[in-house]
């Protein structure tokens, strides 16, 4: 049976000042696309798992503290064990950054690169937007992932690991906020700008993933390889490198103790971590750099 | 003037897709003719500011669209020939997100995106992936994703492109519906002629890369009326050379009493009369060709009927 269809006919709307922030609809819709596939949901699910380890790790801590029976050698005991915040604090943002990316190749892969399959530049820019407007919406959609499952995450840890002990004992945890920040910031920007670099190079989203991972691992593999060989220079290229070079500059991240054991393999880091930082923003200066580049060739105007 | 260009040049790898385009055209309805491979969507593109003219200038609704690409295309709304879609979107969902890309609030573009997937005429399969749709709903879709914030001109590229007869006959419709209302005025691009003739008040014919008319539907016929069908008593050879001695183009009809004269742009219509009169044929019938905008519009192409 064919329903029917009755309408109201043609009706003008009113011409009230239509400024709305256009780059919010779009990453939206963008985000809105991908929960809708079950592979998204169960990539961030595997962040989550990331966060729950870390979250017990930190909350033992805090407990152990909390609850320091005070004989004497129990706090480095329970140090030995649990290690330090700033442990936990610098293993997640290495771990998470890992799953993120995983997330990152599933999710927003097809952002540009779907975009570009379907032909649908022209529905965006037949409208009054500008090209600006397009990348920054595409660039919030792609950012509120790791901002999700990084920035915001290693802020809640730092907020449990902070809030969980008296003022006088977590003095020296206050000043952690803004290096976790700066740290799961440049992580994060590392991530979306790449992976837009990538799918705007692309056509397939999922290609553009696979690229994503392979272009990571290619990186880590070369990162590693090549200060083996004698070429200092080769750990900057490395993200993985730069970011726990950074991670333990900016942390001040102590000894490993047996939990950082379990979850980290204590590996080499570069000789600066100002030239680690610069590196990461660079790599995803490049992405970004793909994207506008992209965007500047298609589009008009 | 609704649209209008100067000279308006476009080269794809040194071949001109427009060459010296210059029309101005106003009304509510105005068809885009010609067949394929004219620049009818290269035109359009200009229009929209999605391409840049190589040479010449486009005004859209008094705005030219090199200065003022995002007013201009706040004002205008564009129903693309391909696909232009987002897989995984449902209908309604595409069309309320062009409204939200036009400025529309969330609310208001979901309100207004089931208010226009009403009147084009798309059901409860609005709610459906667009991906599933056959191309009459996403033609539909397509016109109301164009409509759907209220533009002052609506582009539809091909919107007749693949449909089945009913649900060209209702597109159609739609246009005329928004041509006599109070809705957007329409630029139409089509190859097909019918479509022009049923829906517009106004054409632009258009040919590799060329204007060869601008204007309205009853200007082109008129050029037409200009053609008249004789007969005399007895054979009309005498005043077929009499009517070409004064700059007439006499063609000969089907019987030797039989002719088909084109009068000049100066001369009166009583030419023939005087003809007749002076070489002692009368006329024993006369009219103007009933010319079909088809035959108008194959004659402005330069094509053989």
């Amino acid at each position: 049976m064919k329903d029917r269809i009755f309408a109201v006919g043609y009706r003008r709307l009113d011409d009230s000042p239509r400024h709305r922030f256009a780059p919010w609809p779009i990453a939206r819709t963008a985000l809105q696309l991908a929960w809708r596939r079950r592979a998204t949901k169960v990539a961030l699910l595997f962040c989550f798992g990331t966060l729950m380890v870390h979250g017990v790790w930190m909350i033992s801590q805090v407990l152990l503290r909390e609850f320091d029976p005070g004989v004497a050698g129990s706090t480095e005991m329970a140090q030995s064990t649990f290690g330090t915040a700033q442990e936990v604090l610098s293993s997640f943002v290495q771990a998470q950054f890992f799953s993120t990316a995983v997330a990152m190749a599933i999710i927003t892969a097809g952002f540009v690169a779907d975009d570009r399959h379907a032909g649908a530049f022209d529905l965006y820019f037949a409208r009054p937007l500008t090209k600006m407007d397009y990348a920054l919406g595409k660039c919030l959609g792609a950012g509120a992932v790791p901002a999700a499952t990084i920035v915001l995450p290693a802020m809640l840890l730092w907020f449990v690991a902070v809030g969980g002990i008296d003022a006088e004992r977590g003095q020296n945890l206050w000043r952690l906020g803004l290096p976790t920040l700066a740290t799961s910031l440049a992580a994060s920007t590392w991530l979306t700008g790449v992976v837009l670099g990538l799918s705007s190079l692309g056509e397939k989203s999922r290609t553009v993933g696979a690229t994503f991972i392979a272009v990571l691992f290619g990186l880590m593999a070369f990162g590693e390889a090549l200060p083996a060989a004698g070429h200092d220079w080769g750990g900057y290229l490395s993200p993985m490198r730069d970011l726990r070079t950074v991670a333990h500059g900016l942390l001040d991240v102590g000894s490993t103790s047996v939990s950082g054991a379990l979850l980290s393999r204590g590996e080499a880091l570069n000789e600066s971590g100002l030239a680690s930082f610069l590196a990461l923003t660079l790599q995803s200066a490049l992405g970004f750099g793909a994207l506008s580049w992209r965007l500047h060739r298609e589009v008009v105007g | 003037m609704l649209l209008e260009f100067r000279g308006v040049r476009k080269l794809f790898r040194g071949a001109p897709a427009l060459d010296g385009v210059t029309a101005a055209v106003d009304g509510r309805a105005i068809g885009l003719l010609g067949p394929n491979g004219a620049g009818k969507t290269t035109l359009m593109k200009i229009c929209l500011g999605l391409l840049a003219p190589d040479a010449g200038e486009a005004t859209v609704l008094g705005l030219d669209v090199r200065r003022e690409p995002t007013a201009v295309r706040a004002k205008l709304g564009y129903a693309a020939e391909g696909a232009g879609r987002l897989p995984g979107l449902s209908g309604l969902e595409s069309v309320a997100y062009a409204g939200e890309l036009c400025g529309l609030r969330r609310a208001h573009a979901l309100r207004r995106a089931h208010e226009i997937l009403d009147l084009v005429g798309l059901d409860e399969s609005r709610h459906r992936p667009v991906e599933t749709y056959s191309t009459g709903m996403h033609q539909r879709v397509k016109v109301a994703m164009a409509l759907v914030h209220d533009p002052a001109l609506v582009l539809l590229d091909e919107p007749t492109t693949g449909l089945d007869p009913e649900s060209r006959d209702e597109l159609l419709d739609l246009i005329v519906q928004l041509r006599k209302g109070a809705g957007p005025a329409v630029l139409l691009s089509t190859h097909l002629l019918h479509d022009v003739e049923r829906t517009c008040d106004a054409c632009i014919i258009m040919q590799a890369g060329r204007v060869l008319f601008s204007g309205p539907l009853d200007a082109l016929q008129v050029r037409r009326q200009r053609v008249f069908d004789l007969r005399t008593r007895g054979p009309a050879a005498a005043l077929g050379a009499w009517l070409t001695e004064r700059g007439c183009e006499v063609r000969p009809g089907r019987r030797d009493d039989e002719l088909a004269v084109t009068l000049p742009a100066d001369a009166p219509a009583d030419l023939v009369w005087a003809g007749a009169a002076a070489t002692g044929h009368p006329l024993w019938h006369l009219e103007p060709q009933d010319a079909t905008l088809e035959e108008a519009f194959l004659e402005a192409i330069g094509s053989p009927r």
